[in-house]
């Protein structure tokens, strides 16, 4: 009969393998954590982001936040509206927060005014990486008051 | 190309993190806001056919000027134009970033009595400075009131 044949041991015999041709293998474990290392500095970061932010979907939150906020005003009154309209952006700032995409950073202008007939125009400029930026902008005008929102979405690289 | 763009934004945040230390000049930055709404708007009258044309004008020559000096952040400007009235307006931003690392900048004109002889018009520009690699930490509010 033939004796059992030896079970290999996969460890031990990779072990004795570097041992036999000299290579320490704690030696070789620190370099590749080192080469790991290297890696991750000169890594090329990531551009595009794990976690888009899709305008389509925020549009109409911000509209509707507007609504709601501003239908109910009757009148203008300077110190009245400078509190409305922190509070409208802390509540767009909130909802946008709330979507949960991590490396964006958030702007969010809000400008009230006493809708007299008077002439107004509002435009932007921005100098960033359009795949990845984005903004939005709303607008309510009601018989007292007009309110423009505007959101600017900046993505964050690595 | 997307290698090539790769590259390229890692050398930008590589020399960011270099120049981190460097500070914004708050007053430099505000003398190229005011600058550049004198340049458009000083001695005209509001004529609302003209009005798109100043703003891009505004918003373009201050982007232009920032890039010029090679800081490593994204320029948002915004710039509103209202006929003067006795009519108010309230603008609020309220924002999620780095408080360390971004700034917003804010100018108005004509702003304070004796500034300006214009009657006609008002202006308002806002710019934020968005640095690349900081990532987003607090909140942050402010209010104009025009």
């Amino acid at each position: 009969r033939r004796p059992p044949r030896a079970t290999l041991d996969r460890s031990s015999a990779a072990s004795d393998v570097y041992k036999r041709n000299g290579i320490n293998a704690e030696y070789m474990g620190i370099q590749i954590e080192e080469m790991a290392e290297k890696k991750k500095a000169t890594a090329l970061p990531i551009i595009a982001p794990a976690k888009p932010f899709k305008i389509s979907e925020i549009k109409n939150t911000i509209k509707e936040t507007l609504k709601a906020q501003l239908q109910s005003e009757k009148g203008y009154k300077q110190e009245d509206m400078a509190k409305k309209s922190k509070t409208i952006a802390e509540e767009i700032r909130k909802v946008l927060k709330n979507l949960n995409k991590p490396r964006y950073k958030i702007m969010v202008q809000v400008t009230i005014g006493h809708n007299i007939g008077q002439g107004i125009r509002m435009g932007a400029r921005c100098l960033w990486d359009s795949k990845n930026d984005h903004y939005v902008s709303e607008t309510f005008v009601s018989e007292q008051l007009y309110a423009v929102a505007t959101v600017f979405i900046v993505y964050l690289y690595q | 190309a997307r290698l090539k763009r790769q590259m390229f934004i890692r050398d930008r945040l590589e020399e960011d993190k270099v120049a981190k230390e460097e500070k914004i000049n708050q007053d430099e930055i505000e003398s190229i806001m005011i600058a550049a709404i004198e340049g458009e708007i000083k001695d005209c009258q509001y004529e609302e056919k003209k009005v798109p044309q100043w703003i891009n004008n505004i918003c373009e020559t201050c982007v232009l000027k920032l890039n010029a000096l090679h800081k490593h952040y994204k320029y948002i400007v915004t710039c509103t134009i209202v006929q003067k009235t006795y009519a108010g307006a309230v603008h609020t931003t309220a924002s999620y970033f780095d408080v360390a690392g971004d700034s917003i900048f804010t100018a108005i004109w004509p702003g304070g009595k004796g500034q300006g002889a214009n009657k006609t018009t008002q202006c308002m520009l806002t710019l934020f400075m968005i640095s690349y690699a900081m990532e987003p930490k607090q909140n942050h509010a402010f209010t104009l009131i025009l």
